[in-house]
């Protein structure tokens, strides 16, 4: 019956290490981190991923950019997000642009934006699969690229990131007249 | 007696009648199905398809203007 | 019943679920209005079309407001661990959330104790983390990108960000190989659908199907066309196609509906959701290879 049914504790899985200095540092980072509503958890980082102090914070490495946003924000520092997986390749920065005529797409792993030349407006915003894209989606479109908001500074996840990259990629084409 | 597998393929637009029939025609192997339908389209194809996959096929018009095809293998 | 489950980007909506109906432009579920634009809002219309172009029941959508916090994808997470058992759907697709592998793995445990195991679909990020929880192999269809594939051939990757270069690849040409490696590496769904400017259709590594016609390149660019796949796969899937015919008709139709819309980049993924009823009554039986006489009637 639902009353007697036990409510598993679940094993976080987060993925990523945000690594500190000081433990005063990862202490005072997991707090903010929880009180802002994000599930994290402080960990002895493994020998071969310690950067410096003894105590890490375990987070969803899908969470990492909003998360750098929130640090930086509460002006904590830290040393460096990692993934756990020490054989994990480094955050991906490949970009590859397509010229559509009237339009330019620019695309940054796993995630595209699309431009009119003539205006600079974002047309449209395709890819990814974390839950701030549609939310990208909504707030870039229809917006000229030099007025619409950054989607690191907007968006949560790596999705978000990479998002950005292609956005940043569009607006040096853009300056330079969309020569590809 | 017999077990008679029934699809009701009533409403269903094409393809649905056919597919329907395909999937459980092709488990069944052998047997006796029967398949309602409600449109000569859906009658035509359901009984081409399994002809060609070598099911006997009668038709019996109901009154409502609906058929009952009978395949038999 | 069909359960289609994701994330929408309106702030604060609560879980809402219910069969899913078109009101205009929107969905309406629970009388909530859910904008049809790319992610699940998409992939719901999708399966809508097509569910109601065959006459079948509508999708049974489980939807929360989520604009990347993750608070709403984990209350969907939570729901549907304690309550897929006693629903018991016969599909199930998992599209936009925030990815979280100790829920996707309590998701699947929770789902193997239905009483007939559901048709498992995975898109998005629910993909992203069902392969980062090893947990890829049971899941029956993904439908990956050109990247995503790369994805889930690279062992360590737990999100499309952290890919290795020398699997990275943005054209699909190496969709094939790539599909290898994931099935080798326990990286892939039973089958996949690989969407590019070629979709592949691969079943346990090896390529069943390629559609590339008609080729419509302005897709790629238009926010919210993978999406539909996914719906239309899941609506066929669900419809008793088998999983490789639903996947390849879904390329089909996909396609179809963009020539059909006359899209370039700039258009808007309704525009081609809007044409699925007249490629479905244009083209459905003769991709689905059972019809010998085109339904008028």
């Amino acid at each position: 019956m639902a009353f007697f049914k036990r409510q598993q504790k679940v094993k976080f899985e987060g993925g990523g290490l945000v690594l500190f200095q000081e433990v005063s540092q990862a202490m005072a980072a997991e707090k903010i981190l929880k009180a802002a509503g994000y599930t994290v958890r402080l960990v002895a980082p493994p020998a071969e991923l310690r950067k410096g102090c003894d105590l890490a914070v375990e987070i969803n490495l899908v969470e990492q950019p909003g998360i750098e946003r929130l640090l930086k924000e509460k002006d904590l520092a830290y040393v460096s997000i990692d993934p756990i997986k020490i054989k994990t390749a480094p955050l991906l920065d490949i970009v590859k642009v397509t010229d559509f005529g009237e339009w330019i797409m620019v695309k940054a792993g796993n995630m595209k934006i699309t431009y009119e030349k003539s205006s600079g407006v974002i047309v449209n915003v395709s890819g990814g699969g974390c839950p701030d894209i549609p939310y990208l989606h909504a707030e870039l479109i229809d917006r000229r690229l030099d007025e619409a908001q950054r989607p690191k500074d907007l968006g949560y996840t790596l999705c978000a990131l990479n998002l950005d990259r292609a956005f940043d990629e569009c607006l040096t084409l853009h300056a330079r007249g969309d020569k590809t | 007696m017999t077990d008679i597998k029934t699809v009701d393929a009533r409403g269903l637009s094409c393809p649905q009648p056919p597919m329907l029939t395909r999937q459980v025609i092709q488990k069944l192997d052998k047997g006796t199905v029967e398949v309602l339908v409600d449109s000569g389209t859906a009658r035509e194809n359901v009984s081409r398809l399994a002809k060609s996959m070598g099911w006997a096929v009668t038709i019996e018009e109901q009154a409502d203007g609906s058929a009952r095809i009978i395949l038999k293998k | 019943m069909m359960i289609v489950a994701g994330t929408v980007p309106i702030k604060d909506m609560p879980l809402t679920m219910g069969t899913v109906a078109l009101d205009g432009d929107f969905l309406t579920v629970d009388s909530k209005k859910i904008p049809r634009t790319q992610g699940t809002g998409a992939m719901v219309s999708a399966a809508l079309a097509t569910t109601s172009y065959l006459g079948l029941e509508a999708p049974y959508a489980m939807l929360v407001g989520d604009k990347g916090e993750g608070k709403g994808s984990r209350q969907l997470y939570q729901y549907l661990i304690d309550h897929v058992a006693e629903l018991s759907p016969s599909v199930i697709t998992l599209h936009y959330w925030l990815p979280d592998m100790g829920q996707t793995r309590q998701l699947c445990a929770a789902i193997e104790k239905c009483e007939k195991r559901p048709i498992m679909i995975a898109d998005a990020a629910s993909m992203y983390s069902a392969k980062g929880a090893g947990l890829a192999e049971t899941f029956d269809i993904f439908t990956p990108d050109a990247t995503e594939i790369a994805f889930l051939a690279d062992p360590e990757a737990t999100h499309p960000a952290y890919i290795f270069k020398h699997l990275f690849e943005t054209d699909g040409s190496r969709a094939p190989e790539l599909a290898e490696t994931a099935y080798a590496n326990h990286g892939a769904a039973r089958l996949l659908l690989v969407k590019g400017a070629v979709d592949y259709v691969i079943k346990e590594g090896k390529v069943l199907a390629t559609i590339n016609e008609p080729n419509v390149p302005a897709l790629e660019p238009i926010g919210g066309t993978g999406d539909t796949i996914t719906g239309l796969i899941s609506a066929l899937t669900y419809a008793e196609l088998e999983p490789h015919e639903a996947a390849i008709i879904a390329a089909k139709a996909n396609r179809m509906a963009g020539r059909y819309a006359k899209v370039t980049p700039a258009t808007r993924v309704r525009q081609i959701i809007a044409q699925f009823p007249s490629v479905f009554k244009d083209y459905l039986c003769q991709w689905s290879d059972v019809c010998c006489v085109k339904g008028a009637d």
